[in-house]
C-alpha cells in the first residue's frame, strides 16, 4: 500500500487525501462509453443510407460475426476504462501534518512522486478558470515552497482548491509553529 | 455459416473466418489478462486502502471475462 512506501514517520497522521476532481473521470468514461457505443449508432444509420442510395445492406445473416467484432470492441473499450480508472486512482496529493506527498501516474509505467515539508511552504496558489470549474468548484493549486521548483507542485482539477488552500496553510502554521517553539527550546539549551 | 478460406489479392489463406475468430479471442485473452494483471499490480501497490483494489480488480476481471466467454460461445457457435 502507499503509506508503506512513503513511510510516514512516527506521529506524523493523514490529514487527507485528495484525488482529482470527479469531473475528469466523468468526461473520460462518457468519451469511452459513446466510442462502445459508436459501431451500434452506426448499424442504426447504416440501414438509412443504404436504403436512400439504393444499396442493400443486410446483415442479419451474419449477425453472430458482428455480435463477435462488437464484443471485440467493447473489450477494447473495457480495457481503456481499467487505465482511465486506476490512471484517476493513483494520481493524488496525501496530506499529512507534516509534509505533502504529490503523485502523478501517467500511464501504467510513468509515475512522478515529490513531496515537501509544510515547514517549507511559503505560499499557495489556486487558479480556478472556466464555466465548468467555476460551476463544480475545482481547479489548479500551486504550492510554493522556500527555495524549491514550484512545478512539482501544481496539480490542476483539484476540488475544492480554496477549501485545500486553508487546510494545507492552517497545518502549515501549526507545523512552523511547533518547528519555532523546537529551535527556540534547542537554542535555550532546553 | 461455412468455414470458406479467405481469399485476397491472389493469396489464398488456409486459415477459416472462424479461425481467424478464435486467433483473435485468443490474442484479445492474452491481452486482457496482462492488462489485468498490471493493473492490480498498480491497484493493490500504490492503493491508499486495500477494500478499493480488492473491490476494483474483482468488477474489472469479472466484467472482462464475461465479454470473453461471449466471445468465445458466439465463436464456437458459428
Amino acid at each position: 500500500m502507499l503509506f508503506e512506501r512513503i513511510k510516514l514517520e512516527g506521529e506524523e497522521t493523514m490529514l487527507r487525501i485528495v484525488r482529482k476532481h470527479w469531473w475528469v473521470i466523468f468526461v473520460r468514461l462518457f468519451l469511452i462509453t459513446v466510442t462502445a457505443l459508436f459501431p451500434l449508432i452506426l448499424l442504426v444509420v447504416l440501414p438509412v443510407f443504404s436504403s436512400s442510395l439504393n444499396t442493400s445492406v443486410s446483415l442479419s445473416e451474419h449477425w453472430q460475426s458482428v455480435t463477435v467484432l462488437y464484443l471485440f470492441w467493447l473489450l477494447g473499450c473495457w480495457i481503456s476504462v481499467g487505465a482511465a480508472l486506476t490512471d484517476y486512482y493513483l494520481d493524488l496529493w496525501a496530506i499529512s501534518d507534516r509534509r505533502i506527498v504529490a503523485i502523478e501516474q501517467n500511464g501504467f509505467f510513468r509515475r512522478r512522486l515529490s513531496s515537501f515539508r509544510l515547514e517549507r511552504l511559503q505560499d499557495m496558489n489556486i487558479n480556478v478558470t472556466g464555466v465548468i470549474p467555476t460551476l463544480l468548484n475545482f481547479g489548479t493549486i500551486e504550492a510554493q515552497t522556500a527555495g524549491g521548483s514550484n512545478e512539482e507542485f501544481k496539480t490542476d482539477t483539484m476540488p475544492d482548491p480554496r477549501g485545500l488552500k486553508a487546510l494545507i496553510i492552517n497545518a502549515a502554521d501549526i507545523r512552523q509553529r511547533e518547528a519555532g517553539i523546537t529551535n527556540q527550546l534547542n537554542q535555550e539549551g532546553l | 455459416m461455412t468455414n470458406n478460406p479467405i481469399t485476397e489479392a491472389g493469396f489464398t489463406s488456409t486459415l477459416s473466418q472462424v479461425d481467424v475468430l478464435w486467433l483473435g479471442f485468443y490474442i484479445a485473452a492474452i491481452v486482457f489478462i496482462v492488462h489485468a494483471l498490471i493493473v492490480g499490480y498498480h491497484w493493490f501497490t500504490y492503493g491508499t486502502d486495500t477494500k478499493t483494489p480488492v473491490l476494483a480488480v474483482t468488477i474489472y476481471a469479472a466484467v472482462g471475462a464475461v465479454i470473453l466467454l461471449s466471445i468465445a460461445g458466439l465463436i464456437s457457435f458459428i
